[in-house]
């Protein structure tokens, strides 16, 4: 087990957190974006998380004895995929993107859902600053054995 | 007589494992968020045991050196999943408060043990200095 290995997980996990504020960011700037490149309103976009797995010649060395038991790499994001839910109808004819019955389609991005996720994220990133914080106490800890 | 570093190894081990099991709460605190991912704990006896016993002997014979060593034997005694847990929709089983909790009890732990350990030192240390 290496000395900073508790200290990469913490923070591959808020390199995810983050990851995920940017794409609640996005989503909020874009609520009212009728149009993108592709001609279609802006879809809500979501950010799926994995375990990152600890490499091949970690498994081997310790299946063959050689670490006592399995490290951790934390988490990582493994996807950003788009919410295929519909978009929001709304009757707007003056509205440049109105279609021939005057209904325009608005993005699927819910303010409120987006806010609570954003909350959630923020307190993710504290509980992980809190546990690199341990983490740094019990190494600045081991420095003082014998003193 | 008992030998001179024999605390000083069963702190070292303790140490160890508490260093170990903070790894593994960050761990389940970093995939707090991520679907399907099962919070993990370390087994203290189980941990205890086999760093005893891996310096102790119980090996098993090997007629070469490149057999597999008898504590390649999967054990998975030393890392539980912990079922006490209730499982959220997206199959996750960490409770953040519970993780915190374990954090801190065992950050607190491996003070106290690195203290103990620091004082058999100097214990040491007064008795080569004859008490000076």
């Amino acid at each position: 087990m290496g000395m900073f290995d508790a200290i990469n997980i913490s923070s591959s996990a808020l390199t995810a957190q983050r990851v995920r504020m940017d794409v609640i960011a996005q989503n909020i700037a874009n609520a009212n974006t009728t149009k993108t490149e592709n001609g279609q309103p802006y879809r809500r976009k979501v950010v799926v998380f994995e375990e990152r797995r600890q490499s091949f010649a970690e498994i081997l060395s310790q299946k063959i004895g050689q670490a006592q038991a399995s490290s951790y790499g934390g988490v990582r994001v493994k996807a950003i995929l788009e919410d295929p839910s519909p978009f929001k109808k709304v009757y707007d004819p003056t509205h440049p993107d109105a279609d021939q019955n005057g209904y325009v389609n608005y993005p699927n991005v819910d303010i409120v859902t987006e806010m609570v996720n954003m909350i959630e994220a923020s307190r993710s990133y504290e509980a992980n600053v809190t546990a690199l914080n341990i983490t740094k106490s019990m190494i600045t800890r081991t420095f003082e054995i014998g003193k | 007589m008992i030998n001179m570093f024999d605390k000083i190894d069963l702190y070292k081990k303790a140490l160890d494992w508490a260093w170990k099991r903070n790894e593994i709460i960050s761990n389940n605190i970093a995939n707090a968020d991520t679907p399907g991912y099962k919070a993990k704990d370390l087994n203290f006896e189980a941990y205890l045991q086999r760093s005893l016993n891996q310096e102790e002997g119980l090996q098993l014979f090997t007629t070469n050196e490149r057999h597999i060593k008898e504590s390649s034997s999967p054990d998975n005694s030393i890392e539980v999943l912990d079922s006490s847990l209730q499982m959220r929709l997206d199959q996750n089983t960490v409770d953040i408060e519970q993780e915190m909790g374990k954090l801190l009890q065992n950050s607190l732990y491996f003070d106290g043990v690195s203290l103990q350990l620091s004082r058999e030192i100097n214990k040491w240390k007064t008795v080569i200095k004859e008490g000076r």
